[in-house]
C-alpha cells in the first residue's frame, strides 16, 4: 500500500475541520425555525443568516441556494456543521433541530406539469448565460423549468396520412451514478481572501463561474484544483459541495473538508427518469415518414443540467434515421425529489430505449425484420438530420451490422434483439492546452479531469506522438484553473477529440516558437435553437449500436444475456486498451440500468439508496459473452466513445425480449416485470387461441 | 425457505409428501409464506418464484 494515487478525498488541508450536512427530512418544506443551542463549543454551523446576502448559482438555471428555504426535496440541505472530526461533525449535525411547515409536494414529471400541481419555484431562476448554458426556455408559473421543441416538416399530418403508426409510451427509472468514491471537497479562503477549492470535479471552470456569481467576487480570486477522483460518470459534474463548504470554511475561519457518505449520494445527484411517448409512422414497405416525440424529464428540485438532458434526449430520440416529417417536444419538469443531472449516456440513454423499441413494434407491424426496417432508413453520408445538418463521415449502418453479425442475427432472430444510435457532443465548446518543455521531456496542461476514464493517458500518448518522446517523459498535472488553460468541460466524451486537436495547435506553435513553450486552443461552433430544433446539434456525432442474445427463465422472469456485443465508431484509436475499457464499462453500465437498477420512492423518501438495495451489475451478472469492435476509418480523427456503449444496450435487450413476444416497457426490466409480460403474452395468445 | 420473509421457514408436513408431490409442495410453500414487498419484488411475486424454487429443488432431489 503506497497512499498513491491521491484521490479528491485524501487531500488534507492544514488546520482542516470536516463538514456534516443537516437534511430535510421531508420532500418540501418551509424552515420555520432551526435550534443549535445543543451543540458542542468545539464546532461551527453554517446557518441561514450566514448566506442570506449571497445570489444563487447553477449551471444552466441560477435556481439553488447555498442552504434550501423551502427544503424541496428529502436531503436538501438546510444547514451544515464543521467540527475537528469527521465523528465529531457527524455527532454535532444530529444535534441540530429544525422545524419545518410541511408544504404539498409532487414526485411525479406528468403530474408536476398539471395545472394545479404545487410549484417548486415559483419564480423561475435567471439563465446562468454562461459557457455552459444553452438557451434555457422555462415555462413561467409552471414546474417546466425548460422546453426544447424540434420541427421539421408537419409531423401530426404525416402521421394521419401513414399507412402503419406505432404509438407507445415508454418509462425509464432514476438511476445512482454509484462511483467508488463519493463527492469529496475541500475549501480554504488565503489571507487575502481569495478561495481555493481541492474538489472531485469535471468541470473545473464552471464551477468557478458558478461561485464567483454565487459569492459576487471576480473568477480570478477563485482557484479550483480538481484530484484524480475515483469515478464520476457525470455525477461530479458542475456544483455539487463546493458552494457549501466554502461558505462554511469562511464560516469557520479555517480550511474545511466534506466527504459524503455512501447514502448521501443518492440524494445528491441521480439520472433523470423520464416519461416518453412515441408516435411513429412507416408506408408498406418500411420507409419511415414521421415520428412524434413528446418527453417528461424528471430534474428533480432543481434544474442542474437538466435542461440540456431534455434537449439532447429529445435530438437522439429522433435516431439515425431520415424522417422527413419530425416534432419534438421534450420538457425538463421539477419535481420533489433529488435533483437529476449529467449521467453516462447524458439524455440518449433514455430517448433510445423509447426510440429503439418503437422501431421494432413498428416492425413487427410491417411484418418485416427490425434488422432491415432500420437498414432501410439509416442515415447516410450527406444526408439532412431533422435539425437540419447535413452528416459526414457516417458509419451507422456499419456499426449496426457488426452489431448483429456478431449474434447471427440473420441466421436466427430469435431471442436476439438490436439497437443502433446517434449521440450528440457538446456543442459549441472550446479546449485550450499548453505544452512547456521541461529538464525530461515536457509538462502538458489542461483542464480535462481524470476520474479513471483514462484522459491523461490519451493525452500523454497524443503529446508524446507529436512531440517524438516516450509517454513517460509528458507529465499532466491535475486541472488548476489558476494554471490550465480553459476548458469547456470533461463531459460528452469530447476530451480525446478536442484535447487532441487542440494539442495539434499547441505543438505546431511550440515548434514555430523555439520549441520551449506551446498554446493550442480549438472552439466547435453550433447549438440548436431550442424552439425549433435547428441548427447544428453536434459538430462530432458519436455513432453506435448493440446486440443481445438472452434466455429467459419463464417461471421466475429472470433473464439471463447470453451474449452482448457492441459496435462503437472510433475514428482512430489513441489508447487501445483505454478505449476497450470504456467499451466494455459503458455495456456493463448499460446492463444494470437495463435489468436492475433504479431508484425507489415511498411518499418522496428514497427507500433503496444503499449498495445492498440498490443493485449495480456484479461479476455473476455479467453476460456468458461481452465482446465489442472499435470501428476505425484511416485518417480518421480521434471519435469520442467513453459513453456510446451505454444507450443502445437496454434497447438490444429489450428488443430481444420482444423477438420472444415479451412487451417491455419500463425500465428497468426486473424480473418481475419480466414475468409480468410472460403472462400477458400467454394471456393474449390463450385469447387468440379460443 | 430463507430470505423470503422474516424467518426461514420449513413446512415438514409439505416435505413429508416426497418428491413425487413436487409442484404441490411448492404450491404449499408459496401459500404459507407471507413474503414483504420492497423494492426487490412484490410479495406476490416472491410467493410464486418460491412456489416454483421449491418445486425445482424438490424435483432435483428425484
Amino acid at each position: 500500500v503506497t497512499r498513491e494515487p491521491r484521490y479528491a478525498q485524501d487531500v488534507e488541508l492544514e488546520g482542516q475541520w470536516h463538514a456534516a450536512l443537516v437534511r430535510s427530512p421531508i420532500p418540501h418544506g418551509r424552515v420555520r425555525g432551526i435550534d443549535v443551542s445543543a451543540l458542542p463549543t468545539d464546532c461551527v454551523a453554517l446557518l441561514p443568516a450566514d448566506v442570506a446576502g449571497l445570489g444563487r448559482y447553477g449551471c444552466q438555471l441560477k435556481d439553488q441556494e447555498v442552504l434550501a428555504d423551502p427544503a424541496r426535496f428529502a436531503g436538501d440541505v438546510v444547514a451544515a456543521v464543521a467540527a475537528p472530526t469527521p465523528e465529531g461533525a457527524r455527532a454535532a449535525a444530529r444535534q441540530v433541530g429544525v422545524e419545518y411547515e410541511e408544504l404539498p409536494s409532487v414526485l411525479d414529471p406528468v403530474t408536476a406539469v398539471a395545472e394545479a400541481a404545487p410549484l417548486l419555484h415559483p419564480e423561475a431562476g435567471d439563465s446562468a448565460d454562461d459557457a455552459a448554458s444553452i438557451g434555457v426556455r422555462p415555462l413561467p408559473g409552471t414546474n417546466v423549468c425548460h422546453r426544447f421543441r424540434l420541427i421539421s416538416g408537419d409531423a401530426d399530418a404525416a402521421l394521419a396520412q401513414a399507412a402503419v403508426v406505432v404509438d407507445e409510451t415508454f418509462r425509464t427509472a432514476s438511476a445512482q451514478h454509484a462511483p467508488m468514491e463519493p463527492h469529496a471537497t475541500a475549501a480554504r479562503w488565503t489571507r487575502d481572501g481569495r478561495l481555493e477549492l481541492f474538489t472531485g470535479t469535471q468541470t473545473p471552470f464552471n464551477v468557478r463561474a458558478d461561485l464567483a456569481g454565487l459569492l459576487g467576487v471576480p473568477e480570478e480570486r477563485i482557484r479550483i484544483v480538481a484530484p484524480l477522483m475515483g469515478g464520476s460518470f457525470g455525477a461530479k459534474t458542475f456544483t455539487r459541495l463546493e458552494a457549501l463548504v466554502a461558505c462554511l470554511a469562511r464560516k469557520a475561519g479555517r480550511p474545511v473538508k466534506a466527504v459524503l457518505g455512501r447514502e448521501e449520494e443518492w440524494v445528491t445527484l441521480n439520472r433523470h427518469a423520464a416519461v416518453m411517448r412515441v408516435r411513429i409512422g412507416a408506408t408498406p414497405d418500411g420507409t419511415l415518414v414521421a415520428k412524434r416525440l413528446d418527453c417528461w424529464v424528471d430534474t428533480g428540485a432543481y434544474a442542474d443540467c437538466g435542461p440540456g438532458v431534455a434537449t439532447k434526449l429529445g435530438y437522439a430520440g429522433v435516431g439515425p434515421y431520415r424522417i422527413p416529417h419530425v416534432r419534438v417536444d421534450a420538457l425538463a419538469v421539477y419535481t420533489n425529489l433529488p435533483p437529476n443531472g449529467a449521467f453516462r449516456g447524458y439524455g440518449a440513454m433514455q430517448s433510445v430505449w423509447a426510440s429503439e423499441r418503437a422501431m421494432d413494434l413498428l416492425a413487427d407491424r410491417l411484418g418485416m425484420s427490425p434488422l432491415e426496417l432500420r437498414r432501410r432508413n439509416l442515415l447516410r453520408d450527406g444526408d439532412r438530420f431533422a435539425t437540419g445538418e447535413v452528416m459526414h463521415d457516417v458509419h451507422f449502418e456499419e456499426c449496426l451490422q457488426a452489431a448483429a453479425d456478431a449474434v447471427e442475427y440473420e441466421r436466427d432472430p430469435h431471442g436476439k434483439g438490436l439497437c443502433v444510435l446517434l449521440k450528440g457532443m457538446q456543442t459549441p465548446s472550446r479546449a485550450a492546452i499548453a505544452v512547456e518543455r521541461t529538464a525530461v521531456g515536457y509538462v502538458v496542461r489542461c483542464a480535462s479531469c481524470e476520474m479513471g476514464q483514462g484522459v491523461r493517458d490519451s493525452v500523454r500518448l497524443q503529446a508524446a506522438a507529436l512531440l517524438g518522446c516516450e509517454p513517460g517523459q509528458i507529465e499532466v498535472p491535475d486541472p488548476d484553473t489558476d494554471s490550465s488553460p480553459f476548458d469547456t468541460r470533461t463531459t460528452s466524451s469530447r476530451s480525446t477529440y478536442m484535447m487532441g486537436r487542440a494539442l495539434e495547435e499547441a505543438v505546431r506553435d511550440l515548434r514555430s516558437n523555439g520549441g520551449e513553450r506551446g498554446y493550442g486552443e480549438i472552439a466547435n461552433e453550433g447549438g440548436l435553437d431550442p424552439d425549433t430544433g435547428q441548427g447544428i446539434a453536434s459538430t462530432h456525432w458519436h455513432q453506435g449500436a448493440a446486440a443481445a442474445n438472452v434466455n429467459v427463465d419463464e417461471e421466475t422472469g429472470r433473464v439471463s444475456v447470453e451474449h452482448l456485443h457492441a459496435a462503437v465508431y472510433a475514428g482512430r484509436v489513441v489508447d487501445r486498451a483505454g478505449a476497450e475499457l470504456q467499451n466494455e464499462g459503458s455495456m456493463i453500465m448499460g446492463l444494470g440500468t437495463a435489468l436492475f437498477e433504479g431508484i425507489e420512492h415511498a411518499d418522496g423518501q428514497i427507500t433503496n439508496a444503499n449498495l445492498s438495495d440498490y443493485n449495480v451489475p456484479a461479476a455473476g451478472d455479467l453476460p456468458g459473452r461481452l465482446t465489442h469492435d472499435l470501428i476505425e476509418r484511416e485518417g480518421a480523427d480521434p471519435h469520442g466513445l467513453g459513453e456510446t456503449a451505454l444507450p443502445p444496450v437496454p434497447a438490444a435487450i429489450g428488443n430481444a425480449l420482444a423477438s420472444l413476444g415479451l412487451r417491455l416497457t419500463e425500465l428497468p426490466m426486473t424480473a418481475e416485470r419480466v414475468l409480468q409480460a410472460v403472462d400477458a403474452r400467454d394471456r393474449a395468445q390463450a385469447k387468440a387461441a379460443a | 425457505v430463507g430470505a423470503a420473509s422474516d424467518t426461514p421457514r420449513e413446512l415438514p408436513e409439505a416435505c413429508a409428501m416426497g418428491v413425487e408431490a413436487a409442484a404441490e409442495i411448492g404450491r404449499r410453500y408459496g401459500e404459507e409464506i407471507e413474503p414483504i414487498s420492497d423494492s426487490r419484488g412484490s410479495a406476490g411475486y416472491r410467493r410464486r418464484v418460491i412456489a416454483t424454487e421449491v418445486r425445482r429443488a424438490v424435483e432435483a432431489l428425484a
